[in-house]
């Protein structure tokens, strides 16, 4: 059971992805009943494999390939953290996308190419080696694009070429850096603390470099300036792909993958030792400043909160670079809390689109009283985006900067309340607008006319959801299976041994 | 037993809910009335009690002790009466079921932090009320209101950000995120001075200190009058609260560290608020606004009190149960003052010169005449601080009292000139009365060992006498005067020359602006030109890539060099 486990979870939208691209285009309800039991049953796997790896059991899947090279699907702590957040906002995006995406051409394609998404999501976050975690990482490049252009339109086209731009070129840095990588060490597997502890100092100059090459690739999908143009021109996707994209699948496995190369193949000591720490904090603090005040510059809602996605995953990289548990917490609770968050946003944007026609922000007038639940969820997930208690973000603001004071780090605090006040900035407004303004006569687009609920239930119900979430995240932090719970387990496990 | 507590909580949460979720186009007003209740009868019945909710937030600890207790049932009994206030006064408001939504939520705020003894719980029942309070502010939506809903909400953005940066400077020194371990902290961090003004500052915008102060006249007179009752009366004591529990007053904390000089500016802000306020407060328009720099004035006494505590902490104990005492006094007698000028707007009734009469028994209680709450806590208040080589301060503190009777004049003045409606609005009546007879009742209920004939000692007396006399000598004066010295402070002071300033210095931003997209068109010429180069350098470096001795520096080379290329090409946007 334990190799097979690790394949399970990944068949699951293998299969599923298989499967509704063989199915015609009219068979709705099949897709979706699919879809869900598919979303269903990997929860269900992953739920399995927290409470196993929670009483310290191991799950690992492991093929040779080529030499000493091996295909390994390993299911640690830290591999769960991912994997249980890209699952259960799998589950909640394709309930949105089915209510989103209904009466639109060519679903099949796109539920077909989102299963197969969220494969290689989870393949990157079980990968237990660097070889097997490019085959995935590449593997999430090639199914998201079909997502980006799924509209097919000029604007589409063009956002995809430089989605593909960038991405490519990211992964040509990080093939590069893991053959460079290879060739100095030899095969190296993620090990809870780090394989290069005990490499000779003559070597040390090769590796930074090759850690410089090896963030620099993952920080295209972790969006990092200078290389996060990608992300606001990929807004063009619709609402439900900017959800996935934005809070689990592309930015979530940059982050990911800096996490595995700080503290599971460098090794966080020694990543400290190699002096690449502190330059890591100062870029991801530069990336914060920067999409914040980019937000602020931007009309569009959905712009606006890419540019705040920019910002927001850069903490995680932050909280990483700073040496200690706290800010090791701090960096992966904010995984996961700026994942849910982000989500609600996002949905809440799809929603004011679909149902009223709005994109720009100031179309947001009076919206509250149309539309009071997704204005609500809206108006948590900007809290938390600000880091106001007891949304989740005031719990991972709150860990960033514990762990920066305790690594001596003193103007990382500073950097953490600039891009509190600039949040503000930027948030504020749109929740003034939302429920203090008065309406335009009338609406953009209204192609939902207000019934019974506000909007089309199957875009409502999993942005209530992910709202009572991201609440839920924070009043429960100190809970046993609450994220902060998990992130401090990994970070346990990490340091200790 | 001791889940009680969630109780004053819990049932304003559930009003919220109810309100919120209800769709009936009437909402009825008693949720504001009813939802208080229980957090009184706690405050005023229950034993002292803990309650625990480690699975919460950080760790939750709620207590209901010697100091929650007296503010815990002076809120409840505000809110109470501001709700029945609402009955009538807002009966007609089209957007009464949004007041009432963010009514609610304040109140929720404002009882949690009272009782929250952890620091997680505390800050986001004080960030809860501070950020609905905005929507009690900006209710009336003039040009006014807005305005004033904005400085209110960037003051109370900077208060929070400087609170938060407090609390994460102290982090690595904090045993357990308590608010009682805060002054150890403070005493032992080696930044512990630094976050103590940090924390001073950011629960300071909330307390209304000199300097952070402008939002508070702007914001009282056009939030609606009940609202403007508990700003005053209610939540602005939360920053006091947490200065009392978060600076090291008292015990080890206060043994291993001298904060001297910190606590002479505390002292000296607090003596400047009273008596620049006060001077400002006389020099106002409208009733309100008067009140609101009584208010800081008065704050500015406590600010005093919480200074001297920290030079000598040997005069803690007595200073805190003074400053408890002030606190109730002054939260009930304000929000009195409040709620009549609703009733002279509504007399129903009432003469004007009634409506004068009730108002002047809570002004008379701030000014501290004999036998009332006012003169109480202005005894414990002097008794702390006798015998204590601090005579001046004693003498200071007396003549702060002019300046709260002469504010009391011009208010009365301002009052008697508000235009009265004939509308009926039985509900305010009955809410002046339940605020003048707990205002004149409530103190007494307090723990303070406080002989009951002790506020009508000659010495008292004579105080009260001659600093009610200098204060209506000044009047009388300015009265007389007035038609040759017109001096007039706008409400809100410092804002509106800080508001020029802001103005000047962002009408720099549009050159800046162009000369930044001026060398990004530069910048964008020689990133494509570098990368090209670049690019052909590293294939270059590859194809010689052979040599097993060069291995490493090749690959560290190439590795920058495409680095290089692909970073100069990012930052190229192709006309996006």
């Amino acid at each position: 059971m334990n190799f097979w486990l690790p394949l399970l979870v990944l068949a699951t939208s293998l299969v599923a992805a298989l499967f509704i691209f063989t199915l015609p285009e009219e068979r709705h309800a099949l897709r979706g009943s699919f879809n869900l039991l598919a979303a269903v049953v990997k929860i269900a796997l992953v739920g399995w494999m927290i409470i196993a790896v929670a009483n310290q059991q191991t799950f690992e899947t492991r093929f040779t390939l080529m030499g000493d090279i091996d295909f390994v699907l390993r299911a640690d702590a830290l591999s769960l953290l991912f994997a249980g957040l890209s699952s259960l906002l799998w589950l909640f995006t394709t309930i949105y996308a089915m209510g989103y995406l209904e009466g639109t051409p060519q679903r099949s394609r796109f539920f077909g190419f989102f299963s197969l998404c969220v494969a290689s999501t989870m393949g990157v976050s079980m990968a237990g080696n660097l070889f097997t975690f490019l085959i995935f990482f590449e593997m999430l490049t090639l199914s998201t694009y079909p997502l980006v252009v799924h509209k097919g339109s000029a604007e589409a086209l063009r956002a995809g070429r430089t989605y593909l731009f960038y991405t490519i070129g990211g992964g040509v840095a990080l093939l590069v850096g893991i053959a460079s990588l290879h060739a100095l060490v030899g095969h190296t597997e993620f090990v809870e603390t780090g394989v290069l502890r005990d490499v000779s100092p003559d070597l040390y100059p090769a590796l930074t470099a090759i850690f410089v090459l090896l963030i620099a690739g993952l920080g295209v999908k972790a969006a990092i300036v200078p290389l996060h143009g990608w992300l606001p021109a990929a807004m063009v996707a619709p609402a439900p792909v900017s959800a996935l994209l934005h809070a689990v699948a592309v930015v979530k496995a940059g982050a990911f993958g800096v996490v595995r190369v700080i503290y599971n193949v460098f090794g966080v000591e020694f990543s400290y030792q190699l002096g690449v720490l502190v330059p890591l904090a100062a870029v991801a603090s530069f990336t914060i400043i920067w999409g914040s005040i980019q937000a602020l510059r931007q009309s569009d809602i959905k712009k606006r909160l890419a540019f705040s996605t920019v910002s927001q995953v850069s903490y995680i990289i932050l909280g990483l670079s700073l040496f200690g548990p706290i800010g090791t917490m701090g960096g992966l609770v904010h995984l996961l809390h700026q994942g849910i968050m982000k989500v609600t946003l996002f949905f809440c944007a799809g929603i004011f689109a679909e149902t009223l026609g709005i994109t720009r922000i100031r179309d947001l007038n009076g919206v509250g009283k149309r539309m009071p639940l997704t204005s609500a969820a809206f108006t948590i997930g900007a809290f938390g985006m600000i880091g106001i208690p007891p949304v989740a973000g005031f719990i991972s603001k709150w860990y960033l900067g514990w762990g920066a004071m305790e690594a001596g780090l003193h103007w990382v605090l500073g950097v953490l309340l600039v891009s509190s006040l600039l949040n503000a900035a930027y948030f504020l407004p749109v929740i003034y607008r939302l429920w203090f303004a008065r309406p335009a006569p009338e609406w953009p687009d209204e192609q939902i006319p207000a019934g019974r609920f506000e909007t089309n239930p199957w875009l409502l119900l999993p942005t209530v959801i992910t709202a009572a979430f991201s609440l839920g995240a924070g009043v429960f932090a100190a809970a046993a299976w609450s994220p902060l719970s998990w992130a401090e387990l990994i970070a346990v496990r990490e340091y200790l041994s | 037993m001791s889940w009680i507590l969630i109780l004053a909580t819990l049932v304003p949460l559930a009003a919220f809910l109810f309100v919120a979720l209800c769709n009936t186009p009437r909402v009825a007003p008693w949720y504001a009335v009813l939802t208080p209740l229980p957090a009184l009868l706690i405050a005023l019945v229950a034993p002292d009690i803990t309650m625990q909710a480690p699975y919460i937030l950080f760790g939750v600890v709620w207590e209901l002790d010697s100091l929650s207790r007296p503010l815990l049932a002076m809120t409840a009994i505000l809110w109470l009466l501001g709700g029945l206030f609402i009955r009538d006064y807002l009966r007609d408001d089209p957007a009464l079921r949004r007041f009432l939504l963010f009514w609610l939520l304040t109140m929720l705020g404002n009882l949690a932090l009272i009782m929250a003894r952890d620091i997680a719980s505390f800050y986001t029942g004080f960030a809860l009320m501070t950020f609905a309070a905005y929507g009690l502010v900006v209710h009336n939506a003039s040009r006014e209101a807005l305005h004033a809903g904005k400085v209110y909400l960037v003051m109370a953005l900077i208060g929070e950000v400087l609170i938060l940066a407090g609390f994460l400077t102290l982090l690595p020194g904090l045993v357990e995120p308590m608010l009682h371990y805060v002054p150890l902290a403070i005493a032992t961090e080696s930044y512990g001075f630094v976050a103590a003004a940090l924390l001073f500052t950011g629960f300071g915008v909330k307390a209304g200190v000199l300097g952070l102060h402008m939002w508070l006249p702007l914001a009282h007179p056009v939030a609606p009058t009940p609202a403007s009752a508990v700003l005053s009366g209610a939540m602005i004591k939360a920053g006091l609260l947490a200065w009392m529990q978060m600076l090291p007053l008292t015990g080890e904390a206060a043994e291993l560290v001298r904060l001297d000089t910190f606590a002479m500016w505390i002292i000296a802000l607090g003596l400047g608020a009273a008596f620049v306020a006060g001077v400002v407060g006389s020099l106002q328009d409208q009733a309100k606004a008067v009140l609101a720099y009584s208010s800081i004035s008065q704050m500015g006494i406590m600010t005093t009190l919480v200074g001297v505590a920290l030079l000598r902490p040997e005069l803690t104990p007595a200073l805190t149960v003074a400053i408890v005492a002030y606190i109730v006094h002054h939260g009930l007698a304000k929000g009195a003052l409040f709620l009549t000028v609703g009733l002279a707007q509504h007399p129903a009734g009432l003469s004007r010169v009634a409506v004068l009469l009730i108002a002047l028994l809570p002004a008379l209680a701030l000014a501290g005449a004999p036998l009332t709450s006012g003169a109480a806590a202005k005894y414990l208040m002097k008794d702390g601080l006798y015998n204590q080589q601090l005579d001046q301060l004693i003498f200071a503190l007396t003549l702060a009292a002019v300046a709260t009777a002469l504010l009391m004049l011009r208010f009365l003045y301002l009052l008697g000139q508000q235009k009265a409606s004939d509308k009926a609005m039985p509900s305010v009546t009955l809410a002046v009365a339940g605020s003048i007879i707990a205002s004149l009742l409530l103190i007494w209920w307090l723990p303070l060992q406080l002989p009951f004939m002790a506020p009508i000692s000659v010495s008292a007396l004579w105080d009260a006498t001659w600093t009610l006399g200098l204060a209506v000598l000044i009047a009388g004066v300015a009265y007389k005067s007035q038609s040759f010295i017109q001096l007039s402070i706008p409400a809100g002071d410092i804002v509106w020359p800080l508001q020029r300033i802001l103005r000047l210095i962002a009408r720099l931003y549009p050159p800046l602006r162009d000369s930044a997209s001026w060398l990004h068109q530069r910048w964008q010429h020689l990133t494509l030109g570098g990368s090209k180069l670049s690019l052909l350098a590293a294939t270059h470096i590859f194809s010689r890539l052979l040599s097993e001795r060069t291995l490493q520096r090749n690959i560290a080379l190439a590795a920058a060099l495409l680095l290089i290329t692909f970073t100069l090409l990012s930052t190229f946007k192709r006309g996006a």
